[in-house]
């Protein structure tokens, strides 16, 4: 007599998928941050083809057709007390359709540009931070007593230096000059300098709760059992510690991904991050801070751009945290 | 009391580590030199064997870290050679008022505001009130703190600033309180609300989700079986319980902002508090005053939450019995 065939159930992993994908607000959110990248990614076509123009060549003395009428791109003020010129405000047309900044450069395809740096900088940095918070953490937890003491103490005076602080510090040594470490050569207009920065001062937030998720499953009654059986400790940490802590770090992935796009848009905005002439979300912020009053749009557009984005991973944090039942990761930012 | 002296011996420990930190970040950083960084752009050759020999940076490490420590807690005479040889700690208790003004104030409105909102949201929970405010909370977390600064300049101080409803917002800047009440409020108002938006978002957040979580407690259960009012069960055993995470999570933040987390928005708001201090050097490279602020920040932290701690230990019994 054939055995009755028992339908598979689906993975853990297909569930929550399929938990994540019937929320609708993380579908949207999903949604956004997929258009915005897509976006981003084709922002040397758009600048080509669309606006054509050269968004990292100053063009202060050019001007553009609008209505095949040519127009000057820095204008005289139209305030009669400001005897100065301003860039040519949004124009809601193919060329400057968000406008010039003070150099004479397209708003809307830097902002492209910059979005490309900023995605890639706080994408990057919210992967190195995980893997390095996950050794700390699956360390820490996993062996506890004196490692983790040590290891706890180490994250515990990090977090003490106020993050932002933490990152000015940081930035300010490795911006200033090149370093070098052996045979690298770190250049101080490297991309990866914001990265490296930012994914380290936020380890200590994410390596907390990875912590407490390993301690919690070295209680586990399958932990247990593997030990009673004589596995050797390496093995239970990669076969049943870490296939358990990944629903930890795949809630904590957007949220740090956040913060760390909040953080790079702060240290780009003290000139700390992205270095001219490479764009960012926060260096455009800062290019048209001199700008606020007389063309906001260069200092606007690039903030709600953080908005959208920041927001959007926050729910789609949200949604994975309830869709994976994480309750102890990523509660504050 | 006992473990009041152990959690003063582990703050000791932290404070050492923490110093030890910053110390190795802004001097030991391996591949650059730290003469060059406290001369400052373009300085002589004799300056910088004066600056070599002042700090030991021609000596061990362990030498350099006791100078260094000695310049900012003992003789507080670290000088600033960007600035013409300022002196930094003065500069830096001159500043601290200021920032103290606007993390209290904003502190104020962040803890009023989100718990209200908190409360409202969990009695209201599952409704549209519930997601629209907890909607609202992600986005004040979602939003650049220093931008939001510049937007609200730029609506208060350019496009709205003639109509009634900001026309009584001064100009961008600081007034002490001891010069005109009604100035030192009207010049920080906006900053506050500024510096408060994200917070409103972490801790209505925060708030609601603990008394959410606490509805399903015992003692809850109990107080329902009582014949309590909702409002009561909600406000006096639901609230006063979340309080004790609120707490603690204030006195983190509290601290981390008046030790200089203000940066942003006193950067963008032109209020001359510490963090604009640490800019200010920051734009001139000015390594001796950005390291002192860091220092004095991260100790300021350190001892503000051994002060929680300790505070802790004689109100929460959970927490007195366990040691």
């Amino acid at each position: 007599m054939p055995a009755p065939t028992q339908p598979v159930p689906p993975g853990p992993w297909r569930q929550a998928a399929g938990r994540l994908a019937r929320t609708p607000s993380a579908m949207v959110a999903l949604g956004m941050l997929v258009a915005v990248t897509v976006a981003c990614l084709l922002a040397p076509i758009y600048a080509r083809d669309v606006a054509r123009t050269n968004p990292f060549q100053s063009t202060v003395a050019g001007t553009v057709m609008l209505d095949g009428r040519e127009v000057d791109i820095m204008q005289p003020d139209d305030n009669p007390l400001h005897l100065g010129l301003s860039p040519i405000g949004p124009t809601w047309r193919a060329t400057y359709l968000l406008g010039a900044d003070s150099q004479g450069r397209d708003v809307m395809a830097r902002l492209l540009y910059g979005g490309r740096n900023s995605l890639l900088i706080s994408a990057a940095a919210a992967v190195l931070c995980l893997l390095l918070a996950a050794t700390v953490g699956i360390v820490a937890g996993f062996f506890g007593g004196i490692v983790d003491t040590i290891l706890s103490r180490l994250m515990d005076i990090m977090w003490a230096v106020p993050v932002y602080l933490f990152a000015i510090s940081l930035s300010i040594v490795m911006v200033s000059q090149q370093m070098r470490l052996g045979p690298f050569v770190l250049r101080a207009d490297s991309l990866l300098v914001p990265v490296l920065i930012i994914a380290l001062v936020y380890v200590p937030y994410a390596a907390r709760p990875i912590r407490g998720r390993v301690m919690a499953l070295r209680q586990a009654e399958f932990v247990i059992a593997a030990r009673c059986l004589g596995v050797p400790g390496w093995r239970i940490m990669l076969r049943d510690i870490v296939p358990n802590v990944m629903t930890t770090l795949v809630t904590l992935g957007p949220l740090l991904m956040a913060l760390a796009l909040l953080a790079e848009s702060a240290l780009s905005f003290l000139s700390l991050g992205v270095q001219a002439p490479q764009p960012s979300w926060g260096t455009i912020i800062q290019d048209g801070e001199g700008l606020i009053y007389t063309r906001p749009m260069v200092a606007v557009a690039p903030g709600l751009a953080i908005v959208t984005v920041v927001l959007a991973l926050n729910i789609l944090g949200d949604g994975l945290r309830d869709a994976l039942d994480v309750r102890d990761g990523g509660r504050r930012s | 009391m006992t473990a009041v002296l152990r959690r003063a011996g582990q703050t000791l420990l932290v404070l050492f580590g923490v110093s030890v930190l910053v110390f190795g970040v802004f001097f030991a950083t391996p591949g650059v030199d730290p003469t060059a960084r406290i001369a400052g752009r373009n300085a002589s050759p004799q300056i910088m064997e004066k600056i070599r020999h002042e700090y030991g940076f021609d000596r061990p490490l362990p030498v350099q870290y006791a100078i260094m420590m000695k310049k900012l807690f003992i003789t507080r005479d670290l000088a600033s050679y960007a600035d013409r040889g300022e002196l930094v700690v003065p500069e830096i208790l001159q500043a601290a008022p200021v920032t103290a003004c606007l993390v209290c104030g904003a502190a104020f409105i962040w803890v009023t505001v989100s718990i209200a909102m908190g409360t409202m949201a969990a009695a209201m929970k599952g409704t549209w009130v519930d997601r629209g405010l907890m909607m609202l909370g992600l986005v004040g977390i979602s939003i650049p703190v220093f931008w939001l600064g510049e937007v609200a300049n730029l609506v208060t101080q350019s496009r709205y600033h003639d109509t009634w409803l900001f026309s009584w917002v001064p100009g961008l800047g600081y007034v002490p309180f001891s010069q005109s009440p009604s100035g030192w409020f009207r010049a920080l108002v906006i900053p506050w609300v500024v510096l408060a938006v994200m917070f409103i978002g972490i801790y209505s957040r925060v708030l609601r989700t603990d008394l959410v979580t606490l509805a399903g407690e015992d003692f809850m259960r109990t107080a329902r079986a009582k014949g309590l009012s909702p409002a009561r069960i909600l406000l006096w055993h639901g609230l006063r319980t979340s309080m004790v995470t609120f707490v603690s999570l204030f006195g983190m933040d509290f601290a981390q902002l008046v030790g200089g987390g203000a940066l942003l928005t006193e950067v963008v708001f032109g209020l001359p508090g510490v963090g604009r201090l640490t800019y200010r050097a920051l734009t001139t490279l000015d390594l001796p005053v950005i390291m002192a602020t860091v220092m004095y920040s991260a100790v300021f932290v350190v001892l503000a939450n051994a002060a929680v701690d300790v505070i802790y230990l004689f109100l929460d019994p959970r927490v007195r019995d366990a040691r």
